[in-house]
């Protein structure tokens, strides 16, 4: 069946791209600030991707090249169904190659290879409002960031200090973008958050259900929020090793050994270290998905 | 219309997209624009970006001398309602002379929805990325520079309208080639390099 004669191209009506579209250059516009766009049913069910799929299916062209991960991975389920999606509807290709993608979707993951100017990273966001648990009201936090009032996002770190003696955010952990609007960065790990400050790509958010767009257009400051005497911190990777690959410094998935019951640890993205144990293996690296 | 209105519309929002994410960089249109062999009596550039944003969802309307005939062609392309200045999502100026004052007449959005401020397709004789205008903010590495053939007034209309972030107007200037450059709200346009 060739999806491409019984839907438009992209899957999505002319329309619909349009009002994604104006969405996009709004949110390019004002850093952080999330535009709210009339959402469409999508084929998939709201929260898996669907406004990362929006904005997707709004960008794409002839000749893109596109990656779809899934935490780390290209061939997770969620990962898959929305490439065949894309390609299905479009012809276009894909590939498992950070820095061969022209648009790389994600969920809750930004590549470990830098990315560069002119690729558009595109998170998918099930919660994209930071201040949400401060305070239900949807029109109660837009006054919050109409005037910049985040005491709300500092207590709430402030409390996991006195917790637990640290900030103990597993992940989404919230940052101030341009030096004016606190913004969820998406269930991405900590360890990523650094990569979105002065990122060299475009990065555009889109939550579906929650029917928002918002961006870090390139080399814009984003700053995960801390206190002078906590300082934001990483994950610790201390000691541990990638066991395929051998890569440190990158984030890694913890696998618990059945036989020995001794913890593993291996790269969280995949192609990554798919190309590095190639690399080492003394194959061309490739791409191809 | 030779220009196809999927595919050649996608590749024109995403030169528009990547000018707004770099301002200062100047994406060319020319190929697009030149597929549209209608008889407009104004910059096709300038419709080729109203085809590409504008529909029955969008109000906009056009600073120029001939406003009202622009404003109909647009609107019976797009289907877009024409609305009053201070209303527009999107504001057309066309021909020398009506930057300035479609700068100042345009909505900036409130703290609550400062996305609803206007966007602005300015018409320019020429652009080049390197001239008078030195730009820094969001999107630009450390610095850029842009020549922007249009009246003075603009520069300064532009700040005051855009003195309190997030409230302010996003311009797209659109030259004679169809070249079309991007100056988002966050964009701090200093004259002199």
């Amino acid at each position: 069946m060739n999806r491409e004669r019984l839907y438009n191209f992209a899957f999505f009506d002319e329309g619909s791209k349009r009002e994604v579209r104006r969405a996009i250059l709004k949110a390019v516009a004002i850093p952080g600030y999330q535009v709210p766009f009339a959402s469409r049913e999508m084929p998939i069910a709201r929260g898996w991707g669907t406004g990362g799929l929006q904005i997707t299916l709004s960008l794409v062209g002839k000749e893109d090249v596109i990656k779809v991960i899934d935490q780390g991975a290209d061939e997770s389920v969620n990962a898959v169904s929305i490439k065949r999606l894309v390609v299905g509807t479009t012809g276009i290709r894909t590939t498992d190659d950070a820095r061969e993608a022209t648009i790389i979707q994600s969920r809750h993951r930004i590549p470990e290879f830098p990315l560069a100017r002119g690729q558009i990273l595109v998170l998918q966001v099930p919660m994209p409002e930071p201040l949400r648990f401060v305070e239900s009201s949807e029109y109660a936090t837009k006054r919050l960031h109409a005037e910049k009032e985040y005491s709300g996002a500092y207590l709430a770190l402030f409390e996991e200090i006195m917790k637990y003696g640290r900030v103990a955010t597993g992940a989404d952990h919230p940052v101030l973008v341009h030096d004016r609007y606190v913004m969820a960065p998406s269930p991405i790990p900590r360890f990523d958050n650094p990569k979105m400050m002065r990122c060299e790509a475009l990065i555009l958010l889109g939550a579906g259900r929650e029917k928002k767009i918002y961006a870090v257009p390139p080399f814009t400051k984003v700053a995960s929020l801390d206190f002078e005497d906590h300082p934001f911190e990483v994950e610790s990777l201390e000691g541990r090793r990638c066991r395929r690959c051998g890569a440190r410094e990158v984030f890694m998935d913890e696998i618990i050994d059945d036989a020995s019951g001794g913890a593993e640890y291996q790269c969280n993205d995949a192609s990554y270290c798919a190309s590095r144990t190639r690399a080492r293996a003394g194959a061309p690296a490739s791409g191809g998905g | 219309m030779r220009l196809d209105p999927v595919l050649d519309l996608q590749l024109a929002f995403r030169q528009i997209l990547a000018a707004m994410a770099s301002p200062g960089k100047i994406a060319d249109l020319g190929r697009e624009a030149g597929l549209l062999d209608l008889d407009v009596r104004f910059n096709k550039g300038l419709l080729l970006v109203a085809l590409a944003l504008l529909d029955g969802e969008t109000s906009f309307c056009v600073a120029s001398a001939e406003s009202e005939a622009h404003a109909r062609i647009i609107s019976q392309l797009t289907y877009a309602r024409a609305a009053a200045p201070g209303e527009a999502d999107f504001i057309f100026a066309i021909g020398a002379g009506y930057a300035a004052e479609a700068i100042a007449s345009a909505k900036i959005g409130t703290l609550i929805d400062p996305h609803l401020g206007a966007t602005l397709v300015v018409e320019v004789r020429s652009l080049e990325e390197a001239g008078p205008f030195t730009l820094s903010g969001p999107g630009i590495e450390s610095s850029a520079s842009l020549g922007v053939g249009l009246e003075p007034g603009w520069v300064a209309e532009r700040a005051a309208r855009n003195i309190e972030y997030p409230l302010g107007v996003d311009l797209l200037f659109v030259d004679a080639l169809s070249r079309l450059a991007a100056l988002p709200r966050t964009t701090i346009v200093r004259a002199g390099v």
